[in-house]
């Protein structure tokens, strides 16, 4: 495709950024509008609605000189007047269509933003556009995306690079900011004029209680302060969600199914940066649901099931964590399929599977190297697997688990925390290094030595508790001497971290305190070292470095060793 | 060769070696007594180091003497794989060269990182150019 820069005059950029960004939000309402429309068209206010959007659309464009742009929205919003005076029905070829001309406004936009004029072949989406609005639907007219780029469908990782980094802020959060930050500053006049007196040599009543208040005045409001911040970055999850009824539609018709979305929990918020990174991996387990999970109608009636599948997608608070969860009623996982591909594939050994738990065995899909697609298709089979999903969440300190009934359906369940810019860690000691350990990692501290804590098989050492056995992983080997001691070590605490139920012991010297920390990441240096075992770096009080060490990656290595 | 007569160098002395870096590849000079060590890392790599308050990696590809006492002394490189400190033994000057030409022969102590050649300053002192972001591009590991 041919391209070349666009010129944009510098006053007018602040004017044109905001007009990618307004013009992105409609957008992505209209691709949620135009679904629902297709579901009920009958449905007027709707229809009000879409003309709205686009022939606001059309007057930005216009007024901003974007003639192509102009000119695509302003053959779109024909079709949709003709619906609106009652000229015209809404049907699924006409909604392949308008979102087809979406996708190009998106992609038009998508140029204005990266700044560049490419040239892009309107007129057979004008001409499917005005065939639409004189007659219906052209028969055998090319739908959906066909006449766009495919990078440009809705949902795709293309889109984050036309996101502006600016998030919108609710001024209600501004407000309490600047109040308390009014406060912060009133306590500091405070501070000053105590120090002021003193230097002065004035007699000061009581200091040590003085300096006790406002101590503690000055640490409610900078928590408050960070806790106000904190909400800014707080977005809502509508803002991914939104995406998927489009996502979920075009499937549907790619594939023949029918397929129903509901979404629930749209308000739910999380952090801007969790927000930026959750889509992709979630965009793939959506697509999973609906490829791999819902049948076709034919077999689903068959199975005595409503011929409409149903994927439902939720987000929710619990304690301080969101969870999202992706259901669906399809044909569910057949965990026998999944042990005889394990053995194919040389991950676990035939009396392995013998003895694994239904959870063990359903957690081996998100193994490297593991897909049970019967064969590669455009919707999910793209090479991606389900370890990249588990290792984004892991990236966003989430934590991903199934639950599958053969014939039944599939639960996916992420679990994330609300923000990435803080957390609550442990400060421990291993051979004379301080680390921490994310809180959320943690399950119980157990004290060496303990009953029950021994050598057991090979040089492997185990903590045997009441029903169940713990392996044990000294951090001390895995960080520092890179390999195994064969005595098992008789001091120190034993930091029990669980994921998807399987625990592990992680030996370390000491334990010392709780710290609330900001962990940052180590840097594009040393990224290029890959050190899994490390989350990232903190500064303390002091100002001296420690690092949080990654506890799921370290417990993970006995287990993988074991398997 | 990148550098030419005009341009500064940051004059350094590495275990008993003069060594220049360019100054348009220095962010400054910092010393520090404590290193937070990272686990899991090629040798080279000395720890970490606070520069008010970003984290920044730092590398002894020399097993650099320290002349400063219990100091650390580094030159914190800005390149492309962001901001790197430099193990250094001592600090000199800033050094213009009258004469830049190719290094004859390069101690073998001094072997492990890229030297674009030598300089000769107005005193007719002698360097060793160092090609900063080579020396940190070397180091990384080959997919």
């Amino acid at each position: 495709m041919r391209e070349e820069d666009l010129i944009i005059d510098p006053d007018m950029e602040e004017i044109v950024q905001g007009f990618v960004i307004e013009s992105t939000e409609y957008l992505e309402h209209l691709d949620q509008d135009l679904v629902s429309l297709d579901e009920n068209p009958g449905d007027m206010e709707l229809v009000g609605k879409v003309f709205r959007a686009f022939h606001t659309l059309k007057g930005n464009s216009r007024a901003l000189g974007f003639l192509d742009m102009e000119t695509m929205v302003h053959r779109t919003e024909d079709v949709i007047r003709k619906v609106r005076d009652g000229e015209a029905r809404v049907v699924p070829a006409m909604m392949d269509v308008l979102l087809a001309s979406v996708d190009m406004v998106k992609a038009l936009l998508n140029d204005i933003s990266e700044k560049k004029k490419r040239e892009r072949d309107l007129a057979p989406l004008i001409a499917q556009l005005q065939a639409v609005n004189e007659d219906g639907p052209a028969p055998g007219a090319e739908p959906a995306a066909a006449a766009t780029e495919p990078s440009v469908a809705a949902g795709t990782s293309t889109e984050k690079k036309t996101a502006a980094p600016t998030i919108r802020v609710d001024t209600i959060k501004l407000d309490k900011l600047l109040s308390t930050a009014g406060e912060l500053v009133l306590s500091k006049n405070r501070l000053l004029n105590f120090t002021q007196r003193l230097e002065q040599g004035q007699a000061v009543a009581s200091p040590e209680e003085f300096l006790n208040e406002i101590n503690a005045q000055l640490g409610f409001l900078v928590s408050d302060m960070q806790v106000d911040v904190m909400s800014t970055r707080m977005q809502p999850i509508s803002r991914v969600f939104s995406k998927y009824p489009r996502v979920v539609r075009d499937l549907g018709r790619e594939t023949g199914k029918e397929i129903e979305l509901v979404i629930t929990g749209q308000e739910t918020e999380l952090d801007n940066a969790i927000i930026e990174e959750i889509g992709d991996p979630l965009i793939h387990m959506v697509r999973n649901s609906c490829d791999h999970g819902v049948e076709m109608p034919d077999a689903r009636v068959a199975a005595g099931k409503n011929p409409k599948g149903r994927v439902e997608l939720s987000a929710y608070y619990e304690g301080n964590f969101a969870i999202i969860s992706i259901r669906d009623d399809g044909k569910g996982i057949d965990t026998e399929v999944i042990k005889r591909k394990a053995i194919e594939k040389k991950l676990i050994s035939p009396e392995q599977a013998a003895t694994m738990a239904k959870s063990d065995i359903l957690n081996l899909i998100f193994l490297p190297g593991f897909s049970t697609a019967e064969k590669v298709t455009a919707v999910s089979g793209r090479g991606v697997g389900m370890d990249v999903v588990k290792n984004s969440i892991g990236k966003l300190k989430g934590i991903i688990e199934m639950d599958s009934e053969k014939g039944k359906g599939t639960v996916l369940k992420i679990k994330l925390p609300l923000t990435l810019a803080s957390m609550i860690g442990l400060e421990i000691e291993v051979g004379g290094i301080r680390y921490l350990v994310p809180q959320e990692a943690i399950v119980e501290i157990v004290r060496l030595p303990a009953s029950g804590y021994a050598a057991a098989v090979k040089d492997k050492t185990f903590l045997f508790r009441g029903n169940y056995t713990l392996p044990v992983v000294n951090v001390r080997d895995m960080l520092i001497n890179g390999n195994k001691n064969a005595a098992p070590v008789q001091q120190g605490y034993l930091i029990v971290t669980s994921e998807v139920e399987k625990r592990t012991g992680l030996l370390v010297d000491n334990v010392l305190q709780q710290h609330e920390v900001v962990v940052k990441p180590l840097g594009k240096y040393l990224s290029r070292f890959h050190l899994s075992e490390i989350n990232g770096a903190t500064i303390m009080g002091d100002g001296s470095i420690e690092l949080v060490i990654n506890a799921s990656v370290i417990a993970g290595f006995q287990t993988q060793g074991a398997a | 060769m990148n550098g030419n007569g005009n341009s500064q160098y940051l004059g350094c002395a590495i275990n008993g070696f003069p060594v220049a870096i360019p100054v348009a590849n220095v962010q400054e000079v910092f010393e520090t007594r404590f290193l937070a060590k990272v686990p899991k890392c090629p040798a080279f790599i000395a720890g970490l180091v606070n520069i008010r308050g970003a984290i920044v990696p730092v590398l002894d590809l020399w097993q650099v003497e320290r002349e400063g006492a219990d100091l650390f002394t580094m030159a914190v490189l800005s390149t492309a794989e962001g901001n790197v400190g430099l193990l250094i033994s001592r600090l000199d000057d800033l050094v213009r060269f009258t004469r830049i030409g190719p290094a004859d022969a390069l101690p073998s102590e001094l072997a492990v990182a890229p030297f674009s050649g030598a300089g000769l300053d107005e005193s007719g002192k002698m360097y060793f150019v160092l090609d900063a972001e080579q020396c940190i591009a070397g180091t990384i590991p080959r997919e």
